[in-house]
């Protein structure tokens, strides 16, 4: 892998890699069981730099911001180097948000210009507010022959002459703003610098190394930080290949596991337990026979790598069964969300092993993950090289908030140096998760402290943000929190929203206003539905500037509802 | 409601191309666009709602519209999560309903696009959580 020690920035990275393995295969992006493309170093250069020099001459320089909102797919990680080469900040949106969200984000980050898939452009010129928001230049991708674009180019014709500048950064320049949340509420843009990327990027390979010819299945989508890290700069600074897979139906990860003979891949709980059911259902409905002998095997496996993992005997042993995975696999990465102990001991059991991790965008991705010196699946691992954790304020039981301290940790909050103060107290980034760790440095994680859920596909879910969509409704006031914000509870499964409603005078809640509650409930993404509410008949403790103080409220609704309260909807 | 397993018009078109019923034109000088409707006809069986087999003497032919294309969806997901159809409305947040998550949910895609021959991209079912608004995309690529 490259010494990324000695680079200032990602485009003097990624450029060291073009140019150190040029005739490795860097990028393959499949659709279910179809080829789309396949890129060596050199083929992924002479893609990326006509793009390059093309934003150059439509006014990208150093500083300028340039927004992606993609699938996962090849067109993502050019735009993106395109855009480091050029001196240029991404802005990685999250392609699954409403294009009002879009906009919204799109308006605080300030980027100039945007690469957007043409149908998700096609929703966001449908906005009103479009044209007074969208960045000066937008590039649309796959767009049909005779689609309207609302005034952007088309990506494939979007080529420029000649070989464009390269613009290096500084390590501490801003090289994201990603947003972590803020689509209703205040917009969260975590400033992540180069030096972020490159010290988690050394962290990690340092740990679990890449190499040419190492395969990574990226099916998380590449916006999010994880995805970014380990599905774009991790492989690339090493050589290595990156399949991006624009589907997550088992059926094709599965198929892309045996045919591209993947080594790493990363996924959210609700995968992990998918194949896990997969498999389960396969075990049962083998022949007793068969069954008995494969139970056998797993136990056999099971004693030999109780101290440590030991693949080859896992592979010779459980041969079926990792050929499922494709034969070559070393490791997968779970993270995003709490995944249940018994689904990792399921795979490692048989030698699959997944690496349970946990971390946040502030902290640049990454903040611990399992090493397997010993598998442990009670806990999220051990903080990863370079990085610094501490509990701050344990309780008895040494259980209190992580905090976090390295060179990995986010620069700031963009435009918001209030929330930047609250969240990086004297150099320590405060998660708002609650842990403890143990006698072996592990941590392991009991709740949270903030007001927040994570769903388990992994999206993190705040009341804020998901409001405005009961703005209107016919009562007093009303506040959504996390039940377990309200209610602590040591666990992070199951987690919910609720709305507390203040009813008008004389108007009490009815089956009328339960109904309009519901319909605005339904506009929401699934995921982001509330599911139930705590009708509070007092006033709400407001701010001067009439901003509902939501910690004196949940409070006051602590010491005198409990859940029991709640009526579901 | 119930899933036509037979294909009718290869059935017909193996036969010498006659004419498809209720276009009343051959086969062979269908336009491409209503060779595919027609491949997509559906059969109805409104009275046995849980059996899979084709029920020949309850056939009949009819168009894909939306109605029909909601009914098929709705029929779809009753048997693939094993839910009673009389359960199912096409207003229903499926999420919640069939008590799955999005993955789940993309299984019935797949399903779905086998039943109707046609190619859903996973991001259809962005922002979609209820029978009917996902039979509207369904009947948009038909």
């Amino acid at each position: 892998m490259l010494n990324l020690r000695k680079y200032s920035c990602l485009g003097e990275a990624l450029r060291g890699a073009l140019d150190r393995w040029p005739d490795e295969i860097c990028l393959i992006e499949s659709d279910r069981d179809k080829e789309k493309a396949r890129f060596t170093y050199r083929q992924f250069k002479e893609a990326a730099h006509p793009r390059a020099r093309a934003l150059q001459d439509a006014g990208l320089q150093n500083g300028s911001r340039a927004a992606i909102i993609m699938t996962n797919q090849s067109k993502w990680l050019i735009s993106a180097y395109a855009i480091f080469f050029g001196g240029g900040v991404l802005v990685p949106l999250d392609y699954k948000l409403t294009a009002a969200e879009q906009l919204k984000l799109l308006a605080h980050s300030k980027a100039e210009f945007l690469i957007v898939e043409h149908h998700l452009w096609r929703a966001i010129a449908k906005e009103q507010s479009f044209q007074d928001v969208a960045p000066r230049v937008v590039l649309v991708t796959e767009a049909p022959p005779n689609a309207d674009l609302a005034g952007a180019k088309r990506w494939e014709e979007f080529r420029g002459t000649g070989e464009p500048a390269f613009i290096p950064r500084a390590r501490q320049d801003m090289a994201t703003i990603v947003y972590s949340s803020g689509t209703g509420g205040r917009p969260k843009g975590c400033v992540l610098t180069h030096e972020n990327y490159l010290e988690q990027c050394a962290a990690l390979t340092t740990l679990y190394p890449f190499w040419p010819g190492v395969s990574y299945l990226s099916i998380l989508p590449t916006n999010h930080a994880i995805d970014f890290m380990v599905g774009f700069i991790g492989p690339f600074t090493c050589g290595a290949t990156v399949v991006h897979l624009r589907t997550l139906r088992p059926e094709y990860i599965r198929d892309a596991f045996t045919r591209y003979k993947i080594t790493y891949m990363s996924l959210v709980p609700m995968v992990l337990k998918s194949i896990e059911r997969g498999l389960r259902q396969k075990f049962e409905a083998l022949p007793k026979g068969k069954r008995k002998v494969l139970h056998a095997a797993i136990a056999v496996n099971r004693a030999l790598t109780r101290r440590k993992p030991r693949l080859k005997i896992s592979r010779a042993l459980l041969g079926q069964v990792h050929a499922g995975f494709g034969g070559e696999l070393r490791a997968q990465f779970v993270g995003g969300a709490f995944t249940e102990p018994k689904t990792l001991q399921f795979f490692y059991d048989m030698g699959i092993l997944v690496g349970n991790g946990y971390g946040c965008t502030e902290a640049g991705t990454v903040i611990t993950v399992n090493d397997f010196k010993p598998f442990r699946p009670d806990t999220v691992g051990k903080p990863l090289p370079g990085i610094e954790v501490r509990i701050a304020n344990p309780d008895a039981e040494g259980i209190g908030e992580v905090a976090v301290r390295g060179k990995t940790v986010m620069s700031h909050y963009l435009d918001d140096p209030e929330m930047t103060a609250e969240t990086i107290v004297d150099g320590w980034l405060m998660t708002g998760d609650l842990g403890r760790l143990d006698a072996m440095g592990h941590l392991q994680l009991f709740g949270r402290k903030k007001n927040m859920i994570v769903t388990e596909e992994g999206k993190n879910i705040y009341p804020e943000d998901i409001e405005t969509a009961f703005e209107g409704l016919p009562v007093k006031e009303f506040c959504v929190f996390a039940a377990n914000y309200l209610w602590p509870a040591r666990t992070m499964v199951g987690e919910q929203l609720i709305i507390v409603i203040h009813p008008e005078s004389g108007k009490p809640m009815n089956a009328e206003l339960a109904a309009a509650l519901a319909d605005r409930n339904k506009r929401l993404l699934n995921y982001k539905r509330i599911s139930g509410y705590l009708v509070w008949e007092r006033d709400f403790p407001l701010t001067a500037s009439m901003k509902v103080k939501r910690l004196e409220l949940a409070e006051q609704i602590r010491q005198t509802a409990g859940r029991e309260a709640v009526v579901p909807l | 409601m119930n899933t036509c397993f037979v294909n009718p018009a290869r059935q017909l078109a193996s036969k010498g191309a006659p004419r498809a019923q209720s276009l009343g034109t051959p086969i062979s000088r269908l336009a491409p666009l209503e060779f595919h409707r027609l491949l997509t006809y559906t059969v109805s069986d409104e009275t046995n709602a849980t059996n899979k087999k084709f029920p020949e003497n309850m056939a009949r032919y009819h168009p894909m519209t939306l109605q029909n294309t909601t009914d098929e969806v709705l029929q779809l997901a009753s048997i693939h999560f094993k839910v009673p159809r009389e359960q199912l409305t096409p207003d229903d947040d499926f999420f919640k309903k069939l008590g799955i998550n999005s993955l789940q949910a993309l299984d019935l895609l797949t399903r779905i696009e086998q039943h109707f021959h046609i190619e859903l991209p996973d991001y259809e079912l962005q922002g979609v959580s209820d029978f009917r608004t996902l039979a509207e995309r369904i009947q948009s690529r038909l």
